[in-house]
């Protein structure tokens, strides 16, 4: 299913990973190749501005594009830490990706911005804070983007029901939904 | 009185002073529920800041509580001018997930309808963005060619505007081949002409160019800061198509050449994109002509539904419907990320799966969100007037950058 592109993608992701680890040591932690053929790194909060400034600089590697910044909520008590901050890069000279997965763990929910180094993480990181509640220290300007300002709570993380927090969506004297039940996430 | 000017007096003698106005989120020109502010110096812009999250539904959450093949039904509506180009994001990556291969007919096919969705997205986009600057026959003469491709997308799948056709492992049912492909062939029969019709009122029209060219300007190193993708990328001189350079779903097949320029404004965003109608019938006119037989849909049982002329005399088979159909299939635990080249941009699905049968976490990349962050970088020191044009030429769709 993999093209002949994509192979010499993964390829060109695997010498980067090797690379990475002559270059950053134990800063860059188990690196796997995931199912989509990307090379999957982990990386140490502290680390993580100096590890995608290098990506970025490095003329071996040149992932000068961050094509996106997430966050994956494993939930509360299913796997420490709870919270992957996810960092997908592109280069486009040698057509190659690579993620990098800062764990963060619950209640010490913040990771140093990386708007410094690639300046469209401003929207990417307001919306993580926005929608699962990780503050990014530094940002210039972290407030919601897609929740109104006043907005209490972050939906994206596993214990917002999927209905949505009821202090937003019914009034006190509001009487209960009859369907209730049948649309309960699992 | 004092010798010396009072505060305010000093305020308004010293400084410019610059209105702010809200454009939006109700206004014709902003391709949805979009809300700018500007900070303007006379007509001058001098800071844009877009504000976003009108159209916010929960899309990324209502995954999480769906089967991975329902998940489909909701990536319809999120650029829901292309609808098909957001099944096939979201199907690639369930589909690395599971490991499955998708059948040569079915790649084939979702190469024909996302070029088919491309060409429907682009045709509104012209319709809209001649509409913003004034040239209001356009959007009529681009929704009678859209029509045709509504009424083509009706006879596959049922609907017109979210088809949901896809589903991981290949397409829902086989096409119905009397019906859709005759429409498909006309349509690409007619399209040409009217093509260059809109060239002849449009490419060369003096107001057009006028409204267009130098506006908007984004350069090739602002794209890479900004993760500016797309046609708009293409237009700061940067060759990156995802369907060359990483291709996916036999797009490595087809023969089809990739709209390059390098003036970084408005006008050339607009040359790129009609190039590209171009482009996407001549790959629509090699699937039709070359349109493999066979399954439509991948033949590990895990994933396809057994053939429904069997459901009523074979009990497995029933029991292997309802099994799929009310408990899904649960992928291995991973991630996965498929890049695709939506007409907007590059779009995909960033799907974790933790072994059960709904996903963990499945995020949008969406690239009208992006751009709209790239939007003040354009218009900064351009007329109110330009901002209209520069929205309208970076494409957002609302449902994409809300989700």
């Amino acid at each position: 299913m993999r093209s002949t592109a994509a192979e010499q993608a993964t390829s060109a992701s695997e010498s980067a990973a090797r690379r990475l680890k002559a270059l950053l040591g134990d800063a860059v932690q188990e690196p796997r190749v995931e199912r989509d053929g990307v090379l999957t790194v982990a990386v140490a909060r502290e680390a993580v501005i100096a590890v995608l400034t290098e990506l970025r600089d490095n003329p071996d590697h040149e992932f000068r594009v961050l094509i996106d910044l997430t966050a994956v909520d494993y939930g509360h008590g299913k796997r420490t830490p709870r919270f992957d901050v996810v960092y997908s890069l592109l280069s486009r000279r040698d057509v190659a990706r690579i993620r990098l997965a800062v764990g963060v763990d619950e209640g010490d929910e913040w990771v140093p911005t990386a708007t410094s180094v690639y300046p469209c993480a401003n929207w990417l990181e307001r919306e993580v804070y926005d929608l699962m509640g990780i503050r990014f220290d530094g940002h210039p300007d972290l407030k919601r983007i897609e929740l109104p300002e006043d907005y209490d709570g972050h939906p994206l993380r596993k214990e917002f029901p999927l209905r949505g927090g009821h202090r937003q969506v019914r009034r006190p004297e509001d009487p209960e939904p009859h369907f209730g039940h049948r649309f309960r996430a699992r | 009185m004092s010798a010396t000017l009072s505060e305010e007096l000093q305020t308004v003698v010293s400084e410019k002073e610059t209105m702010v106005l809200h454009m939006g989120p109700q206004h014709p020109s902003t391709h949805g529920v979009l809300h700018i502010l500007l900070t303007l110096d006379g007509e001058t812009v001098v800071d844009a800041e877009p504000e976003v999250g009108f159209l916010h539904t929960g899309m990324e959450k209502l995954f999480e509580s769906k089967l991975y093949y329902q998940g489909t039904t909701i990536t319809d509506r999120m650029d829901y001018l292309s609808p098909m180009t957001n099944n096939l994001a979201y199907c690639l990556a369930v589909e690395a997930l599971l490991g499955v291969e998708v059948p040569k007919r079915a790649q084939y096919v979702r190469v024909l309808l996302s070029e088919l969705s491309r060409i429907n997205s682009h045709l509104v986009w012209l319709g809209t963005h001649a509409l913003d600057i004034g040239a209001m026959s356009m959007l009529f003469y681009c929704f009678r060619e859209r029509e045709m491709i509504l009424e083509a997308f009706d006879a596959v799948a049922g609907q017109r505007l979210n088809p949901s056709y896809m589903t991981p492992g290949g397409l829902w049912t086989d096409i119905n081949e009397d019906e859709f492909i005759p429409k498909v062939r006309s349509f690409v029969d007619v399209l040409p002409s009217k093509l260059r019709d809109y060239h002849r009122l449009l490419t060369k029209n003096p107001i057009w160019r006028a409204r267009l060219k130098g506006v908007g300007i984004l350069s090739a190193e602002q794209c890479e800061r900004w993760a500016v993708t797309g046609p708009a990328l293409r237009a700061a001189g940067v060759d990156y198509d995802v369907r060359k350079k990483e291709p996916y779903s036999s797009y490595g097949e087809f023969e089809f050449d990739v709209p390059v320029r390098d003036g970084c404004d408005c006008y050339d965003r607009y040359l790129n994109r009609m190039d590209e109608m171009s482009e996407s019938l001549r790959i629509c006119k090699q699937v039709l002509d070359d349109l493999p037989s066979g399954r439509w849909i991948t033949d590990d049982r895990r994933v396809a539904l057994p053939p429904r002329d069997i459901l009523h005399t074979d009990m497995h088979a029933l029991i292997h419907h309802f099994w799929i159909i009310h408990n899904g299939y649960s992928p291995p635990p991973g991630q996965a990320y498929v890049p695709t080249e939506g007409p907007k941009g590059e779009i995909g699905f960033f799907i974790v799966s933790d072994g059960s049968n709904r996903p963990l976490r499945v995020r949008v990349r969406p690239p009208s969100f992006i751009h709209m962050q790239a939007l003040p970088q354009a218009v900064r020191g351009s007329l109110v007037a330009d901002v209209v044009a520069c929205i309208g030429s970076l494409d957002p769709v609302l449902g994409e950058v809300d989700r």
